[in-house]
């Protein structure tokens, strides 16, 4: 299990974009349960108002990825520590495919994301997985795809990676 | 000599990589005119023949994977398949 502070350390990302709250499972190699609480406090519902229908306050799907991906990420982070690769590991998101959106997630809710390492083939790390609220499975990422680099390698190569916009830019 | 029925497996395989029909995977189109396939769905159906066979295959083998056959006499190679003669 990691804490917040674990997560905030792990990975590149600064409030307000770390989409997960806590870890409560971890396999370095694996797999990971990651948690994420969904609020109203959030950003994206910074613009709401009174009135609106209940589906409005479905959390965004772009983000629920997002959260998905972060969980990829400190679970490669946690394997590329015990493996003793580089220490200034990066990842870019290439692609996510054959996602499936069964419900959607509201305030008050706990997703759980459950992601596992598919394969890792040539620097390019696989991940599929489920996220879940309570026990009914409100999404499927049957697979996504990230480059595996260095922080440093990828400032030299696209020059788009840091401070801030590193963020996006070398996230899961 | 081709053992077309691990021939036949690996079309199904790049078709399912790809989201095609494996009936539209000829033997010889080129994956990227034909196929319109870039670098990142390559390394996907490299990933997919690793997990699969449980094989090693270099990077450097991507850059003779263009068609299909192709993909059979890299593969081939490092499983021991049948060598095609063609």
């Amino acid at each position: 299990m990691l804490t917040h502070a674990d997560i905030a350390r792990l990975l590149p990302h600064g409030h307000p974009l770390v989409l997960v709250d806590r870890v409560a499972a971890l396999e370095p190699g694996e797999s990971i349960a990651g948690l994420k609480a969904v609020s109203t406090s959030e950003l994206c519902y910074a613009h709401m108002t009174p009135g609106l229908p209940p589906e409005r306050w479905a959390y965004p799907t772009s983000l629920q990825i997002e959260s998905f991906a972060q969980c990829a990420a400190i679970l490669w982070f946690e394997t590329a520590r015990i493996r003793e690769v580089l220490d200034d590991q990066a990842l870019i998101a290439l692609a996510v495919r054959r996602c499936r959106f069964h419900a959607a997630a509201y305030p008050g809710d706990v997703m759980r994301h459950e992601a596992r390492i598919d394969t890792i083939v040539h620097d390019h790390l696989f991940v599929r997985g489920e996220t879940f609220v309570e026990d009914r499975c409100i999404a499927s990422v049957g697979q996504m795809v990230a480059a595996i680099g260095s922080r440093r390698t990828l400032r030299d190569a696209g020059g788009t990676a840091q401070t801030t916009s590193e963020s996006e830019a070398s996230h899961g | 000599m081709v053992d077309r029925a691990r021939m036949e497996e690996l079309r199904e395989l790049v078709a399912e990589v790809l989201e095609l029909d494996p009936d539209e995977i000829e033997d010889h189109a080129d994956f990227k005119d034909a196929y319109d396939v870039d670098s990142l769905r390559a390394i996907e159906v490299l990933a997919q023949i690793e997990r699969r066979y449980r094989l090693d295959i270099p990077q450097r083998e991507l850059a003779d994977m263009t068609n299909l056959s192709a993909v059979y006499d890299v593969v081939s190679r490092y499983a021991g398949w049948p060598v095609a003669s063609t």
